[in-house]
């Protein structure tokens, strides 16, 4: 019975969190989204006329008229009804599976098909090629360039060495002073601890 | 008319250089990936050096409330 008495007490439920404020700016220009319905009746290209529509359509049956022209089941018998056969599905005798092959990624297919159409395909010849004059004058300086970033990289390295250097020189400074301050502690603590 | 006549460049070694192009494409791409993880490095190592930052300010309050405890006693 115990068990059963908590369940009629009415729990009391926190009041949710009240909406965050809106400025008087925002609700003058907040526009609600359009209902469904009424988007649908918007995107309707034509209106149904229901009384033409209803003239179309073939007379409703009478189902009482419908019903005393059926024959009941009784009277129909149970061997009236025809069983259906289906044809016995034979099993594979042998056991070999058969291969579908390797599962494809489709993603990557798509992904490769898409680089694929972005760039162009360039048919590459054995032989020497012909490059104009103003294209040739562009590569050499993209080469010149790559060759100055290059040397930058490198300058950029060593800095980087230098500032790691420099670090591990400060991270030493800072062993022996932490083992100082380690040092120092354990005086005081002796000192002040210290049974004579 | 002489001028305006189209001028090219022979290359011979055309293939080889776009197999040199595609091997530089892949420096890159590995050069941006150690970068990227000297990044992270660096950034463990912010975040290790805030925290001993932290530590050594606790140990200076420490040292100082010591300090203060053995300046002042108390009156017996």
């Amino acid at each position: 019975m115990g068990l059963f008495s908590k369940k009629s007490r009415n729990v009391e439920l926190e009041l949710p969190p009240p909406p965050p404020p809106i400025s008087d700016e925002e609700s003058n220009n907040f526009e609600m989204p359009p209902l469904p319905r009424a988007a649908a009746k918007q995107k309707m290209p034509f209106e149904l006329n229901l009384e033409e529509f209803e003239k179309e359509l073939p007379p409703v049956p009478d189902l009482e008229e419908l019903k005393s022209n059926m024959p009941s089941l009784k009277e129909l018998g149970k061997n009236e009804i025809q069983r259906l056969e289906f044809p016995e599905i034979k099993e594979e005798e042998s056991d070999e599976q058969m291969s579908a092959g390797p599962i494809e990624d489709l993603e990557t297919d798509k992904e490769s098909n898409q680089e694929e159409e972005e760039q162009p395909r360039r048919e590459i010849t054995e032989g020497p090629i012909y490059l104009n004059v103003g294209s040739y004058k562009d590569v050499i300086e993209n080469i010149n360039s790559i060759k100055n970033k290059v040397k930058e990289s490198e300058d950029y390295m060593q800095r980087l060495n230098e500032v790691k250097n420099a670090k591990d020189k400060y991270f030493e400074q800072l062993r022996v002073k932490l083992e100082d301050l380690q040092r120092k502690s354990l005086y005081i603590d002796k000192s002040l601890f210290e049974v004579k | 008319m002489v001028n305006e006549m189209p001028v090219f460049v022979k290359i011979d070694e055309y293939k080889d250089v776009l197999e040199v192009i595609e091997l530089m494409r892949n420096k890159i791409e590995q050069a941006k990936d150690i970068l990227s993880r000297i990044n992270e490095l660096k950034n463990e190592e912010d975040a290790e050096i805030e925290s001993w930052k932290m530590g050594l300010a606790d140990i200076e309050q420490k040292v100082e409330d010591i300090d203060n405890s053995l300046m002042q006693p108390e009156d017996m």
